[in-house]
């Protein structure tokens, strides 16, 4: 249309002095590299963040207790490093044995199968601590069926893997970047969410997986942004939400086993 | 065996960032960001409308940025990094309250022909937004149009420019901008008196 709309929002847009930063602003910010990590995020943020190293350290401690009292073998072999927790449901605790149930799909890691006995962490949220501070390449993306459980993998280029935090969610989701509304399929979601790592421009693969297996019925990508990676992985039901975070290199991968609780003992 | 890993790894990170934070990092940290202040707190007062929610999402954008400070690959484009996270954190705003619902500064009188001396009626943000009936029509328009607006008009970025600062595709800006005038067209329809200049 020929008119002068966008010479007159422009024009008033940018008529009189807008304020300055106001010191408030500039005492936070130079005080943000000078705070110790415990205070330097601030807030509800940084309560949040500090929760969540809490929590992870919380897991990690309870991991190594459950582990050692397991019996048996508790990795495959000297490639694989098994990250799985505590369960809140200790008689419920799986065991991933090749005779646990049918195969119900295509095997995306059959050589780099972790622990046969594995504790399965029914918990709301789990962080995987990064190994590398530098940004990393996601190079693939994958799911597959296993008898007993389900597994996404994620892949990475060089040696270093990204923070992974796994976190129960519920639905509507929406894309970080877009702001669209993201659908997937299930009735009990996980968020998967990788930093610092980016998938652009060396993951060329599907956003969307919708393998439909008998825990994981759907993988959909919810953003690609600041260093943020976002899966959100669809669940059978809500029984569903147990999952093991295992870690595999050569190359350098994370593993997120949905694991089938078995029977609720209630 | 991550049994032996797990504990470590969590303890080196957070000697990682006490170190980070005394260091080098801090300080080009410190000047890339004071640099852009005072420019970042505008763009958010202009994108909410109200100075003390933009200087909360300044300042979350701050916080936001010294945690993935790592992430910026080039300092000649802490500007564009930091934009795309502020205008993030501000489009969450906008999104939870759906829309800015300003009200005219002229409806704020208090019928004795003076108008109170309220926080709203003097924020200058809004004076801006105010003071124009194109301007003010923006407030209709849904937060990524109304982005979008903003940081073509006011910050004179491109819309290429804006494409690459949003990370969304150029067809998806250009669709969002046309979006935005025509609405704004359309109010200014609806109220003939203003109408386009």
């Amino acid at each position: 249309m020929n008119d002068n709309l966008e010479e007159r929002l422009r024009d008033e847009l940018r008529r009189g002095a807008l304020p300055a930063a106001p010191d408030a602003l500039h005492d936070r910010l130079s005080r943000l590299p000078a705070e110790s990590h415990g205070s330097r995020f601030g807030g509800l943020l940084g309560g949040l963040r500090l929760a969540a190293l809490a929590s992870a350290a919380a897991v990690a401690i309870a991991f190594v207790l459950v582990v050692r009292s397991l019996p048996g073998p508790s990795a495959a072999g000297p490639s694989a490093s098994l990250g799985s927790v505590a369960t809140t449901r200790p008689s419920a605790l799986p065991t991933l044995g090749p005779t646990s149930g049918p195969t119900s799909g295509p095997s995306v890691e059959p050589s780099s199968r972790p622990s046969p006995s594995i504790a399965a962490n029914c918990t709301p949220s789990f962080v995987l601590p990064a190994t590398t501070s530098s940004v990393t390449p996601i190079t693939d993306v994958r799911v597959g069926a296993h008898p007993g459980y389900d597994r996404i993998v994620f892949e990475f280029a060089g040696s270093g893997r990204p923070q992974l935090t796994v976190e129960q969610k519920l639905g509507p989701f929406v894309a970080d970047a877009s702001g669209q509304t993201i659908k997937v399929a299930g009735n009990a979601f996980l968020s998967l969410k990788l930093f610092d790592a980016s998938g652009y421009p060396t993951y060329t693969g599907p956003g969307a997986f919708s393998p439909g297996y008998p825990n994981l019925v759907a993988l959909v990508n919810a953003g690609d942004y600041e260093g943020y990676v976002t899966w959100i992985a669809g669940l059978r039901d809500i029984n569903s939400i147990c999952y093991s975070v295992s870690t595999l290199t050569g190359p350098t991968r994370i593993v997120i086993d949905i694991v089938d609780p078995g029977p609720n003992p209630s | 065996m991550i049994l032996t890993r797990v504990a470590p790894t969590l303890e080196r990170r957070e000697g990682d960032l006490g170190t980070a934070a005394a260091g080098e990092a801090g300080e080009r940290f410190l000047r890339l960001a004071n640099g852009e202040l005072d420019r970042a707190y505008r763009l958010a007062g202009l994108l909410l409308g109200d100075e003390h929610e933009a200087q909360d999402a300044t300042q979350d954008a701050l916080i936001r940025a010294w945690q993935s400070i790592g992430s910026l690959r080039d300092p000649a484009g802490f500007q564009s990094w930091f934009d795309r996270i502020l205008v993030n954190l501000c489009r969450d705003r906008l999104r939870r309250r759906r829309r800015i619902t300003f009200v005219p500064i002229e409806t704020e009188d208090d019928g004795g022909g003076h108008r109170p001396a309220t926080p709203k009626a003097t924020d200058p943000f809004r004076v801006v937004l105010d003071r124009d009936e194109a301007v003010r029509a923006m407030a209709g328009l849904n937060p990524d149009e109304r982005i979008v607006l903003i940081l073509h008009y006011w910050a004179d970025l491109t819309l290429d420019a804006v494409a690459d600062r949003l990370g969304w595709p150029a067809g998806t800006v250009k669709t969002r901008l046309h979006h935005g005038l025509d609405q704004i067209r359309r109010t200014l329809a609806s109220h003939p008196d203003e109408g386009i200049r």
